[in-house]
């Protein structure tokens, strides 16, 4: 079977949806690996002792790299159809809406490290998955606002 | 997957098949959307803006209210 084929889902998203879809596996899939290794350097190593940033480093990288190509695939197996409308505009607004109210609870966390003045480990490693947290509801929400609900 | 229809109900789908059997996609090139928002128009999942609703009329050549139909049980 074609890579083309395997992505050619004209008839089910648009092509912000299959940007949507890329974006969120970019995130799931990197974010997924950095927390994976944190974690198995956590039953070993002490916190402060663990040098995080070049993983992290990665891990950015890798989302960057990861999301690039999958929407590379997606606008192939859109083809010709690549529009946006006022539909995609609206489900844009509403899903970032949400997003900017979870962001500001979830980035409350590193703050309050912050503010703490504990190691920069945990100040990183809170605010890192307060990215990735809200990526991925961005991403759920607009799958499900394109899916099921009047985005007017 | 259960769908949260809107109260502004339409004859989309009737006056596509009454223009010549007008497909989706066509009506979607002609109004420079996606075929998904047509879709999701005639399914009632989405009402579309003012302006978009009456290109909608103005490409069956009729008035508004001869499209979008504002429910009598939620009438104000």
């Amino acid at each position: 079977m074609a890579v083309s084929s395997m992505f050619d889902i004209r008839d089910a998203m648009t092509i912000t949806e299959r940007y949507q879809w890329a974006y969120g596996l970019a995130v799931f899939v990197t974010s997924g690996a950095y927390f994976g290794w944190l974690g198995g350097q956590l039953t070993h190593i002490p916190a402060g002792e663990i040098n995080c940033v070049t993983p992290l480093l990665w891990t950015l990288l890798g989302s960057v790299g990861i999301h690039t190509l999958g929407r590379g695939f997606a606008a192939h197996a859109a083809q010709d159809e690549s529009r946006t409308d006022e539909r995609d505009v609206h489900i844009s607004q509403r899903a970032d809406s949400l997003c900017f109210l979870i962001f500001s609870v979830v980035a409350a966390v590193p703050l309050l490290l912050g503010i703490a003045s504990v190691q920069p480990f945990w100040i990183t490693n809170a605010l890192f998955p307060a990215f990735s947290l809200t990526s991925v509801v961005g991403v759920g929400l607009r799958v499900w606002l394109y899916r099921t609900q009047d985005a007017a | 997957m259960k769908h949260k229809p809107t109260r502004v109900t339409n004859r989309i789908r009737v006056l596509r098949a009454e223009h010549g059997d007008m497909t989706q996609a066509e009506l979607a090139a002609r109004l420079d959307v996606t075929r998904q928002t047509i879709i999701a128009i005639e399914q009632g999942r989405y009402s579309p803006s003012l302006e978009m609703a009456f290109q909608i009329a103005r490409v069956f050549k009729l008035p508004l209210d001869e499209v979008f139909q504002y429910g009598a049980a939620h009438a104000g």
